[in-house]
């Protein structure tokens, strides 16, 4: 295993099939150093490593959204994304929302506004919710439904009460 | 799903990264790796390394240009066009394509431009834009590099000319001068998804009269192995007013050329003929109107 010397991202990188590698994500604001196979995807690290379960894994081939995050301050679907390429990253996923026991508005907005159903799509909305805004803050419904969470399914509700609380 | 094991190489230049796909013929370029992930998921490839380039420095770079537009250094993402002003000025058609792939996540820090061109999904959005516009693509190799037009860069599904140890390094699109209407429309089953049938179109007018100087169109999912271009649909419009008949006579023609075949993405070969008519159509029309 070979890794940066100087507590930053290397810059060039090798690492064998068989190796383990280094790395050091920012979670949630919190550095985190774990080693992990090359081929490990973020969401099993943010879920198996860290234990943030907050992140789903829906359908696995980048279509149902369920895994989103923030990584640098975008919206990525972290199960097509290799733990390996966030080392030095920033990320935010659910678990990182709420502040002091209290919930972030778009939580708030979900609760009151009873978005969900099962809730499994919820974390992946949520979060795609928080870069939208941080994108357009006053999004109209069409920007909402084309382009801002039309890459999160929900199989339960139908997306009525999902579009609700943003508006 | 987890990958099949891999290695993982980070280089910091494109030159590196020809040295390391000259070494080994099984290591594969990771860009935005939206392509790439799934292919791993399933098992449809094996690569011995990824060569992750995304941390190459100068490859995201939009260089709008006298007579060119360089869009360039293989890290474009479809999310930096999407949002590019003066390309919406330029060849709204490109800003269209790019918000019209699949949904933000997929477009934000991920998808590029380059990954499309050298996945060549046969309904990808790209190449019918880029045939429309005359785009050529540079190659990096071995032996320095070389440029094809994007209509004989892809050559069946999933297959380019990129041999081994070449990379693409940027894409050059020409800037015709005078009065250039863009557009690119898309028949998807629902958002998000690959084409049923996309057609782009770029219009060059001239001034006096309004009639088509010169016209480009391509057209992806329909062309049986690789996306098109559409000469026959072309020459209907060259030299004449654009008027409905005009129209109709190269939206036909267009269907004519095409040769799609069934699969599950968009339907019975017979439907997607049909669509390439209806598409051509509104994509003239959608130029025209801008
Ligand atoms: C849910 C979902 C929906 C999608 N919807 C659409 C859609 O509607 N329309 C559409 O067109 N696409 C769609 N895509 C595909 C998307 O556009 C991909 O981003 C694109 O096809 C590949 O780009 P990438 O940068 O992610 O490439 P990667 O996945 O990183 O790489 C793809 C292939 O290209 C090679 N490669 C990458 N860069 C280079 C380079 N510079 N030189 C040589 N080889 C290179 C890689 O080795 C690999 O073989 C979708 C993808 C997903 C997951
Ligand atoms: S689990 Fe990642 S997009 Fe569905
Ligand atoms: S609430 Fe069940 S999937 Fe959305």
């Amino acid at each position: 295993m070979r890794f940066r010397g100087d507590g930053g991202m290397a810059a060039t990188l090798k690492v064998g099939p068989e190796e383990k590698v280094r790395i050091r994500v920012k979670v949630n604001g919190v550095w985190y150093e774990r080693e992990v196979e090359p081929r490990k995807l973020l969401v099993h690290f943010l879920r198996e490593d860290l234990g943030l379960t907050s992140v789903h894994v829906g359908c696995d081939t980048g279509h149902c959204g369920a895994c989103t995050v923030i990584m640098n301050g975008v919206s990525v679907k972290s199960c097509q994304v290799l733990a390996v390429q966030a080392d030095g990253a920033e990320i935010l996923t659910l678990e990182g929302l709420a502040k002091d026991g209290k919930l972030h508005p778009i939580q708030e907005a979900f609760w009151e506004k009873h978005a969900l159903q099962c809730g499994y799509c919820t974390p992946g909305f949520i979060m795609e919710t928080y870069w939208l805004l941080s994108e357009n803050p006053n999004p109209t419904e069409e920007e909402i439904r084309r382009g801002g969470l039309s890459g999160n399914l929900c199989r339960c509700t139908g997306y009525q009460n999902i579009i609700e609380p943003l508006n | 799903m987890y990958p099949p094991k891999f290695g993982y190489v980070r280089v910091a230049s494109l030159e590196d990264a020809v040295k390391v796909l000259e070494a080994d013929e099984n290591a594969k370029i990771l860009a935005g790796g939206q392509s790439l992930m799934p292919m791993l998921k399933l098992r449809l490839i094996r690569p011995s390394y990824l060569i992750d380039i995304n941390r190459v420095p100068n490859l995201s770079y939009i260089n709008i240009e006298g007579d060119k537009i360089r869009i360039g250094g293989a890290l474009v993402r479809h999310h930096q066009v999407e949002i590019n002003r003066e390309l919406w000025k330029i060849y709204p058609a490109l800003p269209e394509t790019a918000i019209q792939i699949g949904d933000p996540q997929i477009r934000n820090l991920g998808g590029t431009m380059a990954g499309s061109l050298a996945h060549a999904d046969p309904a990808a959005d790209w190449p019918a834009t880029l045939i429309a516009l005359r785009a050529s693509v540079r190659i990096l190799g071995p032996s320095g590099t070389r440029e094809v037009p994007v209509e004989d860069f892809i050559t069946g599904p999933f297959t380019t000319v990129l041999g081994r140890g070449e990379v693409i390094s940027e894409i050059v699109i020409p800037r015709l001068g005078g009065t250039v209407k863009s557009s690119y429309v898309k028949l998807e089953r629902k958002a998000g998804d690959f084409a049923v049938v996309g057609v782009a179109v770029m219009l060059k007018l001239s001034p006096p009269d309004g009639s088509v100087e010169d016209a480009g169109i391509g057209i992806t999912a329909a062309g049986g192995p690789r996306p098109f271009r559409a000469r026959e649909a072309e020459k209907a419009l060259i030299g004449r007013k654009p008027t409905d008949d005009v129209i109709e006579d190269a939206a036909e023609r267009a269907m004519k050329e095409s040769s799609p075949i069934s699969d599950i993405r968009g339907g019975s070969a017979e439907y997607k003929r049909a669509m390439v008519k209806v598409m051509t159509r509104r994509a003239i029309k959608n130029a025209l109107s801008r």
